[in-house]
């Protein structure tokens, strides 16, 4: 009887072994046969439209959280109007500040020194706020050495 | 209408995300601009989306005003439907 019973309780112990095993398989793709999973408890999925949202957000928020950049001199500038943030430059174009925002100036000559900010003609030029330089990513918070690896690369 | 496009540039991205914003504040009244500018915004950005450059052409400009037109006589259509109303 001892046999038979310890027979038994290696069989519940095979089968519970096997309940064991089965339960990775409700999370797979395949659909299981076992009992246990037909029985389970299932989540509900996440729809397409739920997760393109959290994509989007995603997105979003890699966009909009500069953490700030680590100033190079060949492609920003230090703003004097605002301390602390840096400008982008345009190849072939000088900055001018103001009170109000940032005037890139297409360079036609350096001596005698002649700029135009016609930006019809070229197309960089032009007068643009400090909101609007900030919304698109011209002017950035510096950021200082100590956490080089963590800054963004542009 | 369809001319050559050329491979966008950062610079280009920017400067046309840039300008766009600049539109979008003096819609909320954030920003007043000086007559004509935001026509002039317009004309770049019409050329930048049709030929991915900003070197505006007169039919850039022409495009800008057909626009203001259309949406001056729809806003003009809207607010005498809801004086009716």
């Amino acid at each position: 009887m001892a046999e038979t019973n310890n027979g038994n309780q290696s069989s519940v112990a095979e089968h519970s072994a096997e309940a064991v095993k089965s339960r990775p398989a409700e999370h797979s793709a395949a659909p299981s046969l076992t009992g246990l999973a037909e029985h389970s408890v299932k989540r509900p999925r996440r729809t397409p439209e739920k997760e393109q949202l959290i994509k989007n957000k995603n997105n979003v928020v890699q966009l909009s959280a500069q953490r700030g950049i680590v100033y190079d001199r060949a492609n920003w500038k230090r703003s004097r109007k605002k301390p602390g943030y840096l400008i982008r430059r345009m190849p072939g174009h000088s900055i001018a500040e103001t009170e109000y925002g940032v005037s890139y100036l297409r360079v036609l000559s350096r001596k005698p020194d002649l700029t135009t900010a016609d930006n019809s003609v070229y197309p960089l030029a032009g007068y643009f706020n400090w909101k609007s330089l900030e919304a698109s990513g011209l002017l950035c918070k510096e950021r200082k050495h100590g956490n080089r690896e963590k800054t963004a690369v542009v | 209408m369809e001319t050559e496009r050329k491979p966008l540039s950062f610079e280009q991205v920017a400067i046309a995300l840039a300008h766009l914003s600049m539109i979008a504040q003096a819609a909320n009244g954030e920003y007043k601009p000086r007559p004509g500018e935001i026509e002039e915004r317009q004309a770049w950005l019409s050329s930048f989306i049709r030929t991915g450059q900003g070197i505006v052409t007169e039919e850039d400009r022409q495009l800008a005003r057909l626009i203001n037109e259309a949406l001056s006589t729809q806003s003009a259509k809207l607010s005498t439907q809801s004086d009716a109303a």
